[in-house]
């Protein structure tokens, strides 16, 4: 592979590089060895960044191998407009460790599933696959996606490839720094409160977390079931918008699928202008407290899609400064239920001390999970235990509802998509955040979109003082298409704005 | 309302989490700490809404359920502490129990049935599991009536 400038197919967008693999003008198996490649020179591994747990570059290649025959048996380019046949023909991707796959481990980031090979592959794997994309590893994560800086992950931290004194954010954090770095063009994470977004906002890439129901949970490790979703990470908009297009849809395998959601074309939005589109700005996600060069750099943003042909309009969710006692009600509440099952039988750890099964439970699990997912079990289980189910989680649910409707009401009344920044503060360094709740405080702006199961992503707008800020696209239930356009029209916006200051 | 340890204990128990004594204090303050951030929610007036229970726009998709679990890809040796025959086997009970310490019922070593691989193994489980569970429904009543004895002995 070339060494020089523009050499390495991995600098083409994901789209462009499936198109000439599908021409046959690039081999696939080529360009898994560069992602690997890439991966030695970025130092990914943990001996540098620690972005990416494990790999098997042999395993890849067979899977580039295996591409290659298909597209040779005439899975190429399509002969009506030369587009390929195959989404992501020969496009390397990492999955963050809390998605199932056959032969990588899938550890989630914690001791109690150190040796952990699933059994079985998550429908998001499989698409891929049948996409042409490769996989070339698994990336680092906060425990049990438990976490918004990837510190608490059994494996060591990853570091932030823009500031490595600095903090990726999480939990998907390694996926996110992976893609930062430029060893892949797209990347899987997954989000229950902002765990894709927010590592997007701090690495300078693009996060999205689709609508609760859009994309196949089969395979991806449950933390709360009712917030949980799988997303994808992209170094552009149309990256992004590749991949999910590649995950989307129905799956009879995943009870919360959504049936009779056609999966629309993403890229189309591509062009568009955003004439007639109506953006409104929520007062509530720029509070005075907010930095105030990452207001400068929203309104900046709202200024570029008021240039690309939108309405920008004030408006008002009351119930968001709610979102994180309710989000910090709801998701540890599920996730004392969902995490029961580690208990040193079927999977995963054991430690016995020849107490009978009580005494093998309680060792494997104090053993097996790190102080924050500890925590947050304590958490859950005290706000479901009797006495206090009402006064918290109920309450919590209840409340939930009004942070839905408030999303509901701003969408009936004329608004297509909302825009805020996607964190308070861009990326934080190591150790900053020692009270737990002013860790779960970065997810202020993200976990709204997550207790509505609306669709929300985050595109980078810029920076300060070098560390990237992202800016936060909300839009109405399964209306990624317009969350889309309005990001592709600001990315065009900003970089030739970026062109103009140079 | 304040966490206390004995709180922290009981919940601990219930999430079967061994918590050393010298961690506690430390989990105890952290929990009362982040549960003053949720007072805010009682202040909130809820009396027009209800709970959300799912946030899937047009409710939750239903399906049969029926079939057979999917064929795993791995052996149960390869992701499982300890398999014997197929069942996953889980610890013998030590012979001098403290009823303070444990409510466990299990006697003996006993083999839990779990996802199967095809239709033979699927009967042959079937088979052994009636009979395991005949077993430990047994022993689990026997233990019970111990259990029963302890607590009204640690009365007296």
């Amino acid at each position: 592979m070339n060494e020089g400038n523009g050499g390495s197919p991995l600098e083409l967008d994901a789209a462009t590089l499936a198109n000439m693999v599908a021409g046959n003008e690039v081999d696939p198996i080529d360009v898994t060895r560069e992602a690997f490649r890439l991966a030695r020179d970025h130092r990914l591994g943990p001996e540098g960044l620690n972005a990416v747990l494990w790999s098997d570059q042999r395993d890849s290649v067979n899977e580039a191998r295996a591409l290659h025959s298909r597209l040779a048996e005439g899975l190429g380019r399509r002969a009506d407009d030369g587009e390929p046949e195959l989404l992501l023909a020969g496009v390397p991707y990492l999955a963050k460790d809390n998605i199932a796959t056959l032969t990588l481990k899938t550890t989630c980031g914690s001791k109690i599933l150190a040796d952990y090979v699933s059994p079985y592959e998550a429908t998001v794997v499989q698409r891929l696959r049948a996409a042409g994309a490769v996989l070339v590893g698994k990336t680092n994560m906060d425990e049990f996606a438990m976490g918004s800086s990837t510190e608490h992950s059994a494996w060591r931290p990853t570091l932030n490839p823009v500031d490595q004194s600095r903090v990726p954010g999480g939990s998907s954090g390694g996926s996110a720094a992976a893609v930062a770095a430029g060893m892949v063009r797209i990347a899987l994470g997954s989000e229950t409160g902002g765990s894709v977004r927010q590592p997007a906002a701090f690495c300078g890439i693009v996060g999205v977390k689709p609508t609760y129901g859009r994309v196949s949970r089969y395979g991806l490790v449950a933390f709360a079931s009712s917030l949980d979703q799988v997303g994808v990470f992209g170094r552009t908009v149309n990256d992004a918008a590749v991949a999910l297009e590649a995950i989307a849809g129905h799956d009879p395998l995943d009870s919360t699928s959504a049936i009779g959601q056609p999966v629309p074309h993403y890229r189309e939005a591509a062009r568009e202008a955003l004439g007639g589109v109506v953006i409104g700005r929520p007062k509530e996600y720029f509070p005075d407290s907010l930095d105030a060069r990452v207001r400068e750099r929203c309104d900046r943003a709202l200024e570029h899609l008021e240039g690309a042909g939108a309405v920008v309009r004030e408006v008002s969710l009351p119930h968001t400064e709610l979102a994180i006692p309710v989000y910090y009600i709801v998701a540890p509440a599920e996730a004392s239920s969902n995490l029961a099952r580690f208990d040193g039988v079927r999977y995963g750890l054991r430690a016995d001390p020849g107490r009978g099964t009580r005494g093998m439970y309680e060792a494997t699990r104090s053993l097996g999970f790190g102080p924050e997912v500890t925590r947050r079990i304590l958490l859950g289980t005290y706000v479901l235990s009797a006495g206090y189910y009402d006064a918290y989680y109920k309450r919590a649910q209840e409340v939930r509802s009004l942070i839905a409707d408030d999303f509901a009401k701003v969408f009936n009344s004329g608004v297509h998509l909302l825009f805020t920044p996607t964190t308070p503060t861009p990326a934080f360094t190591f150790g900053a955040k020692k009270d737990p709740y002013e860790m779960y405080m970065s997810d202020i702006f993200t976990a709204t979109a997550n207790l509505a199961g609306v669709p929300a992503m985050s595109v980078p707008i810029g920076d300060v003082d070098g560390l990237p800020v992202g800016g936060q696209l909300i839009a109405p239930h399964f209306a990624e298409r317009d969350m889309f356009r309005a990001a592709y029209a600001l990315e065009r916006a900003l970089s030739a704005a970026a062109e103009v200051g140079r | 309302m304040p966490v206390t340890e004995d709180d922290l204990r009981r919940v601990a128990a219930l999430a079967r989490l061994g918590v050393p004594d010298e961690r506690v204090a430390e989990l105890t303050a952290q929990l009362s700490g982040i549960l003053d951030h949720m007072e805010v929610l009682s202040r909130v007036d809820t009396s027009r809404t209800t709970a959300a229970i799912g946030v899937s726009a047009g409710g939750t998709p239903l399906r049969v359920d029926l079939g057979p679990p999917l064929p795993l890809r791995h052996a149960r040796e390869r992701f499982a502490p300890r398999v014997r025959d197929n069942f996953f086997v889980v610890p013998r009970l030590a012979t001098h129990e403290d009823p303070e310490q444990s409510t466990s019922f299990d006697d003996g070593e006993n083999v839990v049935d779990e996802s199967v691989l095809d239709e033979d193994k699927q009967r042959h489980q079937a088979d052994a599991l009636g009979e395991s569970q005949r077993e430990s429904t047994e022993k689990a009543e026997k233990s019970n009536e111990r259990v029963d004895e302890a607590k009204a002995k640690g009365a007296e």
